[in-house]
């Protein structure tokens, strides 16, 4: 079991092209942590950092107390899962599973005895015998995890290692991972841009956007307290909505004021505004969720129009327009309906988010 | 605008080898949007192929309001197509490809340059590519080439629009946009759409009817909510609806309904009606919704049985649970408030009046095809 720590690391590619920006991340041993981002947002650079791929700018990766800059990839014992498997398609499964083990200068019974066990540990040990070749996606990629964990590697590092297969597949691989991963105990990190497979599978998340980190934290933090308008709008489906506002106080109550809203805040909102004097502008953001509807118009409801109801089953998902122009997405139960471009009324319930204009930061993050 | 209308239409590849549809039949109405559903290797792209006449059928008719098609060619139907792998021309911009359907020889007398202009500025504003216009499909991204070939299949107003997985290759946040632009054009200019996606949200969100479509061959066809709460099979109630609906092995008698693995419910109406059909065995396969499992506290005196929390995925304000009763491995979709932690143990029961019932060899709805 290992600890993984990045101290101030900085990635930039030649021609000034900055990947990863003064990340620090503190990965506990045993942990499965998930990195979270759309493409370009660094996640990759700092997977191929920590296996020691890619050269770091500035910084520091250390593996427990060991300061793994200047290791060597093979030094630093780490295995990696691929999109894409990888694997020799006219050699065995045994063959492949073995083959990080022949450039050691192992018995043959001892290489034996671990293929055996990495095979028997992922319930594939009757396709040993069988060519790669001529597998199912979700077999090859058993033996791509396979391969990797017959080493035994202090830290197993996973890059969207599930994101080609198909919706239903995709749902039994994340569970069964898990429980792979809670069974071998070796800390992982698993780079994704699916923010469900992040939520659904690792037990902290570090959320990234063009080479900074934006917040670390459970899957439940991140999506009930996000610190940034960014992590606001990329975890959680279909994505909060936002809108520029004015903060105005009127008899001792804080309002959210837009052409499209005014809506009264909280008590408690109110006193973290009071705290924070000056704040004119926000950028409030909302969930889906956190928003009811009535055909008439209730006390500070937001008039707006039926745009697109999505029916799905479990849920419907309302789209509306707003005075000025502004789409927002409500979720609403199965049995909703209303005509489309029918004037609707908006309750606007807290949890609101209120973040900075210019920075994006949430202003009450603690 | 106008009818689409297959009628028992079959198709073969590889000289018998493959049969990719098995009299299929279905037929879509004027200014409907209907949605083809199913997994990899159902058929969808085959029929969309055979609609757009760019195939021909080994048997069978197909209908463009009332005219037979069946050996017209593509042109001669009038039905604008956007596949899933793009086949962009490459050394044209996107502007270029967008105008292309629009200056056929056919259509001269049509369009103007002024009213191609304007269209194709609509268009490429709607799907977001308005600034793209003056590049080439290889300076693009796959999103990016995809909403081109969408927006050249959309450029024009054809009797039809056939959209084979047109959103397939956008990522999850401007998926969901395109799907309501769609509706949306789709509503305000009523044509005809037929729409394949092997994703089930986006059928039940798109479609005013579709089809579950599986192996070549027809399983159900209906609005998104009788597919979804009245699934004709098994097949489309665990294809429908996410997480998949549970499936349980059980038996009926005149007083209760007996779950294997779990325990013994009262009979409901349901139940004995179903029971009265029932000719030689009282085995049926029961069908339960995750989000109409009932969690209670460990122990509740109304629990039906005791089960273990294995998995517990959060997505938001929803938790999916993975919960275990000996052998058996059931899904409960609830709120993240009330989700209990991994490896707890809690009460598990559920409505009776919730269950849907499947016939336990031809896995039929016992409700809609009763004996």
């Amino acid at each position: 079991m290992t600890s993984l720590t990045l101290k101030g690391v900085w990635k930039i590619y030649e021609g000034n092209v900055l990947a990863v920006k003064d990340l620090n991340l503190s990965i506990q041993e045993g942990e499965f942590f998930a990195l979270l981002g759309p493409s370009g947002c660094g996640k990759s650079s700092t997977l191929r950092m920590i296996a020691g791929l890619e050269k770091i700018t500035r910084g520091e990766i250390w593996f427990d107390h060991t300061l793994v800059n200047d290791l060597e990839p093979r030094e630093r014992n780490v295995a990696m899962v691929f999109e894409t498997y990888a694997l020799y398609p006219y050699l065995s499964v045994y063959e492949n599973i073995a083959f990080p083990l022949r450039i050691r200068v192992w018995s043959k019974e001892k290489v034996d005895q671990k293929v055996r066990w990495a095979a028997d540990f992922l319930g594939i040990t009757e396709l040993l015998p069988m060519r790669v070749r001529g597998l199912s996606g979700g077999q090859m990629q058993s033996v791509g995890i396979g391969r990797a964990i017959v080493r035994e590697p202090s830290i197993l590092l996973m890059d969207e290692p599930i994101s080609h297969l198909e919706a239903r597949q995709r749902a039994r691989m994340r569970e069964e991972l898990v429980d792979l991963q809670k069974r071998l105990g070796t800390t992982s990190v698993y780079i994704t841009h699916d923010q469900v497979e992040a939520m659904t599978m690792a037990s902290r998340i570090a959320v990234m956007n063009l080479g900074e980190l934006q917040q670390v934290g459970t899957p439940k933090e991140v999506y009930a307290r996000p610190r940034t308008e960014f992590v606001g709008g990329f975890i959680g489906e279909p994505p909060m909505n936002f809108a520029d506002c004015e903060i105005q106080q009127e008899d001792g109550r804080f309002f959210a004021v837009s052409p499209s809203f005014r809506i009264p805040l909280s008590a408690e909102l109110g006193d973290k505004l009071m705290a924070r004097k000056g704040i004119a502008k926000t950028r409030l953001g909302i969930r889906p969720e956190s928003i009811t509807v009535s055909a008439q118009p209730t006390d500070y409801s937001v008039r707006g129009l039926v745009y697109v109801l999505e029916p799905q089953g479990e849920r419907t998902i309302l789209t509306t327009r707003l005075e000025n122009g502004e789409y927002f997405l409500v979720e609403v139960p199965p049995d909703f309906e209303a005509e489309t471009d029918s004037v609707i009324h908006l309750q606007f319930r807290e949890p609101i988010h209120l973040f900075d204009t210019a920075s994006g930061i949430n202003l009450f993050y603690e | 605008m106008a009818s689409i209308t297959v009628q028992n239409v079959s198709k073969q590849y590889k000289g018998g080898e493959v049969q990719a549809l098995k009299d299929v039949s279905f037929a879509v109405q004027d200014a409907e949007f209907f949605c083809i559903l199913g997994p990899a290797g159902a058929g969808k792209t085959t029929l969309i192929k055979l609609i757009a006449g760019i195939e021909a059928v080994d048997a069978g008719k197909i209908m463009i309001g009332d005219r037979d098609v069946t050996d017209r060619l593509p042109m001669e139907r009038d039905v604008a197509v956007a596949f899933e792998t793009y086949a962009l021309y490459p050394q044209r911009t996107v502007r270029q490809n967008l105008a292309f359907p629009l200056q056929a020889p056919v259509r001269r007398s049509e369009w103007t340059n002024e009213a191609i202009e304007t269209r194709i500025t609509e268009i490429a504003n709607l799907l977001g590519i308005g600034e793209l216009l003056d590049r080439y499909p290889r300076q693009l991204s796959g999103g990016q080439r995809q909403r081109v070939a969408l927006g050249r299949a959309l450029v024009r107003k054809p009797k039809a629009y056939l959209l084979d997985e047109p959103i397939a290759h956008l990522d999850a946040k401007l998926r969901h946009r395109m799907r309501g632009e769609l509706k949306r054009i789709q509503l305000e200019q009523g044509i005809t759409t037929i729409y394949t996606t092997p994703d089930q949200l986006e059928a039940l969100s798109l479609a005013d009817r579709m089809v579950v479509l599986n192996h070549g061959k027809i399983e159900q066809v209906g609005t998104p909510d009788e597919i979804y709460k009245h699934p004709a099979n098994i097949f489309v109630a665990r294809f429908v609806g996410d997480p998949p609906m549970n499936i349980l092995d059980a038996s009926l008698d005149g007083g209760g309904i007996s779950l294997v693995g779990l325990g013994r419910l009262p009979a409901t109406r349901t139940s004995k009606e179903i029971l009265v059909g029932l000719h030689n065995s009282p085995q049926v396969k029961i069908g339960v919704r995750p989000r109409d499992l009932e969690l209670l506290d460990v122990g509740a005196a109304n629990a039906l049985c005791q089960t273990e929390v294995k998995h517990v995925q959060v997505l938001g304000e929803t938790s999916i649970l993975t919960l275990t009763v000996g052998a058996l491995e059931l899904r409960s979709r609830t709120a993240t408030f009330q989700a209990p932690e991994r490896g707890a143990t809690v009460g598990l029961t559920i409505d009776p009046e919730r269950f849907h019932y499947f016939d336990a060899n031809t896995q039929r709805n016992l409700e809609l095809f009763p004996g």
